[in-house]
C-alpha cells in the first residue's frame, strides 16, 4: 500500500513538470469575478536540522486582464537569516508557449526601506515582464535557506481577493524525528503523509478555488478560508536555542534574548529614586517613570541582524535616547524594576488588521513589543514608542488582542484591555447662529474619550496649528470656511479624554433664495450610505463599540417662520440605535442626535436591512429645515 | 490685472556670472559688517533662549545657523575637485521637531570615482540642572546604505535629543564631480531659518553661472578675489603642460562670493502649487567654461553645445544618431503604411504606448540601451519617449526629443541649458508640415495631446536650430458639458436622462480609473455620486477604451421628490453643483497655479412635474471675475409648463498672482452659494 502511494505522488510530481499553461485548460467556473488565475502554487519547505532549512517556492499566474497585472510581479524579501539562493521567472502567451525568461542575476535587486528606520539590511530581489497582451501566464521560481528557524510560511491558498486558484500544494519534507507542529484552520484537511527512508513528507493539496471579491465589514480572510500554519518545536535562530511547543516556552526564548540586557546606568538609577521615594501608589510610580521615558526617549527603528528580535541594552537607550520598540520597553522595564515594580516586556501585533491568534498553536503572531504592569485586577499597558499616550492606555493600535508576556518564569499569552460603548464616546454641543445672508458662526465643543479621542489626540500632538486647520477644511464639511478658534485640551488616563473647543464662520451655509432660508441643522455628524450588494457572501462584523450624543441649538434671523421642519427619526434594531429629533422655540432650532454601535456579527442574508438602516440615517443626518420670510 | 506668468519670468531668476578678474594681487578690503550671531561648537546655557518674531505655537523647530562653504582643491586626475564643508545648528522646540535630528547625506558616485564624507560629527546640548550637557554622535551609529549604482546615503540620527535640545552637526564631502556644486536652500519647510550663510571660493579655470530665486532679501552679498595654489597630480585638462602623474602646482586667483539670508520664514506648502521648488530661497550654479592656461572650453554655455553634447551621449543621442536597422523586426510588424505618413506615426506611437510601462522614473536620458528596453518592455520616461522616437525615425518621420521639466519638478529658464532643471523628455514630429508633441508614456493619451504635468512653460527642441518652446496652461482649456433632461412619463412619474461629456484631462483620468477598478465599480461610484431622490439606471459609458475620443456618460433616473409632497424644494443642479469652495486658506502669498483654465457648462430643460407650479425661482446673475478673466453665469427662465437653466463657470487662465487670490476665492463663495438655492414647488390644489 505505501509504495503504492509513492508512485502516485512521484506521477503527479511529474505532470506538473510537463505543466502546460495555455489559457484554454482553465475550467470555465475560475474565470467568474477573477482577474488572474492562480495556476499552480507549491511551497516546498524541506528541513535539514533545527536552524536549517530550504524553502522552494513556485507560482504560476495567468493574468485575465488589466487588473490582474498587480498580481503579475515578483518580489522577495531577505537578509542574512534567509537567504535567497535561487530565483528565475518565466512569461508564457495564452497558448502556453513561452515568450521570454528572466534569472536571478537579470532581476532588480535594492535595500529594502521600510520608510521609518533609520537602518536594516533586508533587500528586495524584485522583476516584472511588464507585458500587456491578456491574457499571459508568468511563472517564478525561488529558493530560500533559512539559516536559523522559528517560523515557517504559512498556507492559505485563497489569501487576497480577485484571483481563483486552479491547484495549491504545500509540501513539508523533514527527518523522521523532527516534531513539525501544524494547526488546521477554517476547514483545511488533513495532510497526506508519507515516509522514505529517513526523510518524512507531509503534503497538503487543494483545487479549482473561485475568486472572492471584498466585501464592507466582513472578517479578514484569514478568518474565513482554509489555512495551515506549521512551526518547529525546538528551533535555533541567531544563536539562540528554544522551544515554540507552548506559550511558556516560547517566553523563555525571547527571556533569554532580552537577559542581561536590563541594566542601567548609576546616574538613572539614581533619577528613578529620585523620582519615585516620595511616591506612595504603585500607579503614581508607574506614571512618574512612564513620564520620565516620554520626556526622555524618542523612537527610532535600526534592524540589523538578530537586533530584529533582541533590543539594545538599556544603557544604550540611557545615553542616546533613543530605540525601537523592543529597546524603549526593555528600557522602560529596567525603571520599572529599579523602583521595585514587577513589569515585563509583552510581544504583541501593532496595528488595526491584527491577525487571529490561535491560543493552542504558539507562534510569532507578532510584530511590536510594549512594557507591561501585570496588576491583580487590571494590567497597566504601557507603549513606550510614544512620547504622547496616557499610561495604560492601549487604543486601536494594541487593544482588545492577545500578547505574549514574558516573564521571569516563562511566556503567558494575556489580554489586552477591551473598550466599551461607554469607554468611546463623543458628546458634542454646538450653539450657532445664521444671519439675513445664511452666514453660520458656531461654537462647537466636543468631549470625546478612549477610541474616539485618538484622531483628536494626534491632531493636537502630531500636527502644528496650520496643517490642523487644513485637515479640518477637508473634515468638516462645510462649503467656505474659516477657522476663527481652535483649542484642545487633554486629560490623561487609562480612558483618556480630549476636549476641543472650535469656532467656525462659514459664509453662506444657510442657502437663501428670495423669501426662503433653508439650512441643514446637523453640522457635522453625519453617516454615509453603503452600497448594495444583491450577492452578500460573508457575515457582516461590527469592530467597534462606540456612542456619539450630539446636540445643535442654532438660532435664525428674526421675521421667518418654519415651512418645513424635518421629521423625528429613531431607529433601534440589532445594528444599532439612532436617534434624531428637532424642535423649534421662537426663531431657535433645538437638534439631538444620538447614535451607538456595538461589537457585533450578523449573517450575509441581513446586508440589505442594513443598507436600508445606514439609507435612513443618511437621509436623516442631512434634512433640512426650511423656513419663509413673514409677511 | 498683470501677466503673472510674465512676471514669474522677470521676477524670478537673476543670472549673474562669476568671473575672476584675470588681475593679480587685489587686497580685499572685508568690512564684515555681518557676523554670524552664532559660535559654532561653543554652546553655553543662554544660547539656549533664542528670541525671534517667526517663532510661534506653530514651530517645531528653529534653524538657528546653517553655514555652507565650496572650496577647491586639486586632485589626482588631473583636475579639481570641491570641498563642501556644512555646519549646522537646530533648536529641537518640541516632539514634532525630532525629526530635524535625523539626517541623511546623498551621495554618488560611478565607475570612476565616489564622493566621500569626511569629518562628520555632531553633539547634541541639553541643560541638566543648570549645565550644559554634551552627547556626542559615534562613528558606529552612522550608517551607509547603497540606493542603487550611482547613489548611496549616509544616515544618522543624533543623541540624545529631547524637546529644548540644541543639536549641532558638521560634515564635509570632497567630490570630483565639479560640474554639479551643490545648491543651497535659504528657507525651510520644517522651521524659520535665523541666519543662512553660502561662500564659495572658485578658482579661475573654472566659470559657473549662478541662479537666485526667491521671495527674500539678502542681508549680505558680496563678491571678491582671492588667491590659492592647487597641487594637482596626473594629466587631463592641463595635458599641455604636464606628463602622466606628475605633480604640478598651480596658483590661481579665486572668485570669492558671500550669500547670507537672516530670519527667512517657514515655508508652507499650500494648494494649487505646482511645486516649492519654486518659491523656496535658493542658489544654484551651472559649470559653463573652464580654461586649462592657454584656451577656454566652454562647458555648457547655450542650447547648441548642450545639444551637441547631448546628441553624442551614448544614453541620449547615440541612438537617434543611429541607422537602428534591428527596430525593422518590430515595426515591420506595426506599421504597412507608407513611411513618413501620419498614420503610420499613429501606429507606431500606439504600439509604444500599449506595449512599454513607464516605470515612473522621471528620467531624461536611457538607463541601459533601448534594446534593453525592448527586452524589458519597460523603463524610464527617457527610455520609452526616445524608444519613440528612434522607431519615427526609422520610418522616416522625422521626430526629435524635446527637454522639459514637470510641473511638480519646478520651473527651467528659457535661455540657460541648466540640465539638472530638466526631467522629462517628449518627441515632437512635423507631418505635412503640421507640429505633433508626443509622449508614449501615460496610457490613454491620444496621439498629438500631453499630459498636464508637461504644461510647465519652457521646453527646448534637441535639434541643430535648438527651438525653444513654451507650453502654457493658460492656453489650455478644460471643457466639461453636463446636459439634463426631465420629463412627466404618462404615468405621472418625474423621469429623465443626463448625459456628461467630459473635457480631455477628466476623461483621460476617467480611462485610467476603468481600467484600474474596472466598469462595475465605476458604475457603482457614479450611482452613489448622485442625490437620494434620484434613482438611477442604465449608465452607459462611452469611449473609455479609445485614446483619442473623450469619455462620455449617459444615463435615465427617475425622481422620487415629488411623490406625495405638497411643497418641493428641487436644487436644480442636481448634483452638479459645487459644492467646496476649493481655496480653503482665508489667506495666502504665493501665486495659484492651476493646470489648465476651465469651462464648464451645465444645462438644464425641465417640464414642470404634472399638479405643481412653481412658489420660487432663484434668480439669474451674471457675474465677471477681474473684468475679463473668468466668468459665472446662472440664467434660469420658466415658464407654466417648462424651466430653462444654463449655468457656466469660466476661468480663461490658469495661473493668478498671489494679490488675486481674495478675488479668487470670493468669487467661488459667490458659486457655491449660488448654486445651492432652489426652486420651490407647490401642489396645485
Amino acid at each position: 500500500m505505501k509504495l503504492r502511494f509513492v508512485i502516485i505522488q512521484l506521477l503527479i510530481t511529474s505532470v506538473a513538470v510537463a505543466q502546460n499553461y495555455s489559457v484554454a485548460l482553465i475550467p470555465d467556473s475560475l474565470f467568474k469575478k477573477a482577474d488572474m488565475v492562480q495556476r499552480l502554487e507549491e511551497t516546498r519547505i524541506i528541513i535539514h536540522s533545527l536552524k536549517s532549512a530550504t524553502v522552494q517556492h513556485k507560482v504560476v499566474y495567468t493574468v485575465l486582464n488589466e487588473r490582474g497585472n498587480s498580481f503579475a510581479g515578483y518580489s522577495s524579501l531577505y537578509d542574512n537569516f534567509e537567504k535567497l539562493s535561487e530565483a528565475s521567472g518565466k512569461l508564457f502567451d495564452a497558448n502556453g508557449k513561452q515568450i521570454k525568461s528572466v534569472k536571478k542575476k537579470e532581476m532588480e535587486d535594492v535595500a529594502y526601506n521600510d520608510n521609518f528606520s533609520l537602518a536594516g539590511d533586508g533587500r528586495i530581489k524584485s522583476h516584472n515582464f511588464y507585458y500587456k497582451v491578456y491574457p499571459y501566464t508568468v511563472e517564478y521560481e525561488e529558493e530560500q535557506e533559512f539559516n536559523g528557524i522559528y517560523e515557517f510560511p504559512e498556507w492559505q491558498p485563497v489569501a487576497g481577493y480577485d484571483y481563483a486558484v486552479q491547484s495549491s500544494s504545500y509540501i513539508v519534507e523533514m527527518p523522521v524525528d523532527y516534531k513539525l507542529r501544524y494547526k488546521l484552520i477554517n476547514g483545511a484537511k488533513e495532510p497526506v503523509v508519507t515516509q522514505k527512508g529517513n526523510t518524512k513528507t507531509l503534503t497538503w493539496q487543494a483545487d479549482n478555488i473561485r475568486a472572492i471579491a471584498h466585501e464592507i465589514f466582513q472578517l479578514p480572510l484569514s478568518r474565513l478560508t482554509p489555512m495551515v500554519l506549521t512551526g518547529p518545536d525546538d528551533f535555533e535562530y541567531g544563536g539562540y536555542k528554544g522551544n515554540l511547543s507552548t506559550w511558556d516556552n516560547y517566553g523563555k526564548y525571547y527571556a533569554s534574548l532580552y537577559k542581561g540586557r536590563d541594566v542601567l546606568p548609576d546616574n538613572i538609577k539614581a533619577e528613578v529614586h529620585n523620582l519615585t521615594a516620595a511616591l506612595t501608589g504603585k500607579e503614581e510610580k508607574i506614571k512618574a517613570l512612564y513620564n520620565f521615558l516620554q520626556q526622555n526617549t524618542h523612537y527610532i527603528s535600526i534592524q540589523l541582524g538578530i537586533g530584529g528580535l533582541q533590543p539594545f541594552e538599556a544603557k544604550f537607550v540611557a545615553e542616546k535616547k533613543y530605540g525601537d520598540c523592543k529597546a524603549l520597553s526593555n528600557y522602560m522595564v529596567s525603571l520599572l524594576r529599579e523602583a521595585g515594580i514587577k513589569a515585563y516586556t509583552a510581544v504583541i501585533y501593532g496595528g488595526e488588521n491584527f491577525p487571529y491568534v490561535y491560543e493552542d498553536f504558539p507562534r510569532h503572531y507578532f510584530n511590536h513589543v510594549v512594557a507591561c504592569v501585570p496588576g491583580d485586577k487590571d494590567s497597566m499597558w504601557l507603549e513606550c514608542t510614544s512620547q504622547t499616550e496616557s499610561a495604560g492606555y492601549a487604543g486601536k493600535f494594541t487593544g482588545n488582542r492577545k500578547a505574549l508576556l514574558v516573564t521571569e518564569d516563562g511566556g503567558m499569552l494575556v489580554n489586552t484591555p477591551r473598550y466599551s460603548a461607554n469607554d468611546n464616546l463623543q458628546i458634542r454641543k454646538i450653539t450657532a447662529t445664521i444671519d439675513e445672508n445664511g452666514n453660520l458662526t458656531a461654537d462647537a465643543f466636543t468631549h470625546s474619550t478612549g477610541i474616539q479621542q485618538e484622531q483628536q489626540h494626534q491632531l493636537f500632538h502630531y500636527i502644528n496649528q496650520e496643517e490642523r486647520e487644513k485637515y479640518l477644511n477637508r473634515a468638516l464639511n462645510l462649503p467656505t470656511y474659516k477657522i476663527e478658534k481652535i483649542e484642545y485640551k487633554e486629560t490623561k488616563g487609562i480612558i483618556p479624554a480630549m476636549d476641543e473647543i472650535l469656532k467656525i464662520t462659514s459664509p453662506n451655509y444657510a442657502s437663501v433664495t428670495g423669501k426662503r432660508l433653508f439650512v441643514t441643522p446637523n453640522l457635522f455628524n453625519k453617516e454615509s450610505k453603503l452600497t448594495e450588494d444583491t450577492s452578500r457572501r460573508f457575515d457582516i462584523v461590527f469592530k467597534n463599540n462606540y456612542r456619539d450624543i450630539d446636540s445643535v441649538s442654532m438660532t435664525l434671523p428674526q421675521g421667518y417662520s418654519v415651512e418645513s421642519l424635518p421629521k423625528d427619526v429613531t431607529l433601534k434594531n440589532k445594528f444599532g440605535s439612532y436617534s434624531i429629533s428637532f424642535k423649534v422655540k421662537e426663531n431657535k432650532i433645538e437638534l439631538i442626535r444620538t447614535r451607538e454601535q456595538q461589537e457585533a456579527i450578523f449573517p450575509a442574508s441581513n446586508y440589505s436591512q442594513l443598507v436600508q438602516f445606514f439609507d435612513a440615517m443618511s437621509k436623516a443626518d442631512r434634512s433640512r429645515l426650511v423656513m419663509v420670510k413673514n409677511g | 490685472m498683470r501677466s503673472v506668468q510674465r512676471s514669474i519670468q522677470t521676477n524670478f531668476f537673476r543670472y549673474k556670472i562669476l568671473l575672476p578678474l584675470l588681475v593679480f594681487f587685489i587686497t580685499l578690503t572685508c568690512t564684515a559688517q555681518d557676523k554670524a550671531p552664532v559660535n559654532f561648537g561653543k554652546i553655553k546655557a543662554e544660547d539656549f533662549n533664542i528670541s525671534s518674531e517667526l517663532i510661534d505655537s506653530n514651530t517645531n523647530a528653529v534653524i538657528v545657523f546653517d553655514k555652507g562653504d565650496i572650496s577647491f582643491e586639486g586632485n589626482k586626475t588631473g583636475w579639481f575637485s570641491y570641498i563642501f564643508k556644512r555646519s549646522r545648528r537646530i533648536k529641537v522646540i518640541n516632539k514634532k521637531g525630532f525629526d530635524m535630528a535625523t539626517v541623511e547625506l546623498l551621495l554618488y558616485k560611478n565607475e570612476d570615482s565616489k564622493e566621500t564624507v569626511e569629518k562628520l560629527s555632531g553633539i547634541t546640548y541639553n541643560i541638566e540642572n543648570g549645565a550644559v550637557i554634551e552627547s556626542k554622535l559615534n562613528d558606529k551609529d552612522i550608517f551607509e546604505e547603497k540606493t542603487d549604482k550611482n547613489h548611496f546615503s549616509k544616515k544618522f540620527t543624533m543623541p540624545g535629543v529631547k524637546e529644548g535640545s540644541v543639536i549641532e552637526y558638521s560634515y564635509t564631502i570632497k567630490s570630483d564631480f565639479e560640474f554639479n556644486l551643490p545648491e543651497w536652500d535659504f528657507q525651510s519647510t520644517v522651521g524659520p531659518t535665523l541666519w543662512s550663510e553660502y561662500n564659495v571660493a572658485i578658482p579661475g579655470l573654472l566659470h559657473y553661472m549662478n541662479f537666485w530665486q526667491g521671495y527674500h532679501k539678502f542681508a549680505t552679498e558680496k563678491s571678491g578675489e582671492g588667491f590659492k595654489t592647487y597641487s594637482i597630480i596626473g594629466k587631463k585638462a592641463l595635458d599641455s603642460y604636464i606628463n602622466r602623474d606628475e605633480s604640478i602646482t598651480v596658483s590661481s586667483l579665486t572668485a570669492t562670493h558671500q550669500w547670507v539670508m537672516k530670519d527667512v520664514p517657514v515655508f508652507y506648502v499650500e494648494n494649487y502649487i505646482c511645486s516649492p521648488v519654486n518659491f523656496i530661497d535658493k542658489i544654484s550654479f551651472q559649470l559653463y567654461k573652464t580654461y586649462d592656461g592657454e584656451d577656454f572650453h566652454d562647458v555648457f554655455s547655450t542650447w547648441g553645445k548642450v545639444t551637441e553634447q547631448l546628441m553624442k551621449r551614448e544614453d541620449f543621442g547615440k541612438y537617434l544618431n543611429d541607422e537602428n536597422g534591428w527596430l525593422d523586426k518590430i515595426l515591420n510588424q506595426v506599421v504597412n503604411e507608407h513611411d513618413g505618413t501620419l498614420e503610420a506615426a499613429k501606429k507606431i506611437y500606439y504600439h509604444v504606448q500599449k506595449n512599454y510601462t513607464c516605470t515612473n522614473s522621471y528620467n531624461k536620458y536611457i538607463k541601459t540601451s533601448l534594446e534593453d528596453v525592448v527586452k524589458k518592455k519597460s523603463g524610464t520616461v527617457g527610455d520609452i519617449n526616445l524608444l519613440l522616437i528612434a522607431m519615427l525615425n526609422r520610418k522616416n518621420i522625422q521626430a526629435l526629443p524635446v527637454l522639459l521639466s514637470t510641473r511638480e519638478f519646478g520651473r527651467n529658464p528659457k535661455d540657460y541649458p541648466l540640465m539638472e532643471r530638466l526631467n522629462y523628455v517628449i518627441g515632437k514630429v512635423k507631418i505635412n508640415s503640421t507640429d505633433y508633441y508626443l509622449d508614449a508614456t501615460t496610457p490613454f493619451l491620444a496621439f498629438g495631446k500631453l499630459p498636464s504635468k508637461c504644461y510647465n512653460g519652457n521646453a527646448r527642441v534637441i535639434s541643430n536650430d535648438t527651438t525653444a518652446l513654451y507650453f502654457d496652461p493658460d492656453l489650455l482649456t478644460e471643457i466639461n458639458v453636463v446636459s439634463i433632461f426631465i420629463t412627466n412619463n404618462e404615468k405621472n412619474e418625474v423621469e429623465g436622462n443626463y448625459t456628461s461629456n467630459m473635457g480631455f484631462f477628466e476623461s483621460l483620468e476617467t480611462k485610467n480609473k476603468i481600467a484600474a477598478s474596472g466598469l462595475n465599480e465605476y458604475k457603482t461610484n457614479l450611482k452613489q455620486s448622485f442625490p437620494e431622490e434620484m434613482q438611477i439606471s442604465n449608465i452607459q459609458v462611452d469611449s473609455f477604451q479609445q485614446a483619442e475620443e473623450p469619455v462620455s456618460v449617459k444615463l435615465d433616473f427617475k425622481l422620487s421628490s415629488f411623490e406625495n409632497a405638497d411643497i418641493v424644494y428641487f436644487n436644480p443642479l442636481m448634483g452638479e453643483a459645487i459644492k467646496k469652495n476649493p481655496f480653503y486658506a482665508a489667506e495666502r502669498m504665493y501665486p495659484v497655479e492651476m493646470p489648465f483654465a476651465t469651462d464648464n457648462v451645465y444645462v438644464l430643460n425641465m417640464e414642470i412635474p404634472k399638479g405643481y407650479k412653481i412658489d420660487e425661482l432663484p434668480k439669474s446673475v451674471h457675474i465677471n471675475l477681474n473684468e475679463n478673466e473668468g466668468v459665472f453665469e446662472y440664467l434660469i427662465s420658466a415658464d407654466v409648463n417648462a424651466i430653462q437653466m444654463r449655468c457656466r463657470i469660466l476661468l480663461k487662465k490658469a495661473n493668478f498672482a498671489g494679490e488675486d487670490y481674495r478675488t479668487l476665492r470670493d468669487f467661488y463663495t459667490f458659486i457655491v452659494k449660488k448654486e445651492a438655492e432652489q426652486i420651490v414647488f407647490k401642489k396645485i390644489k
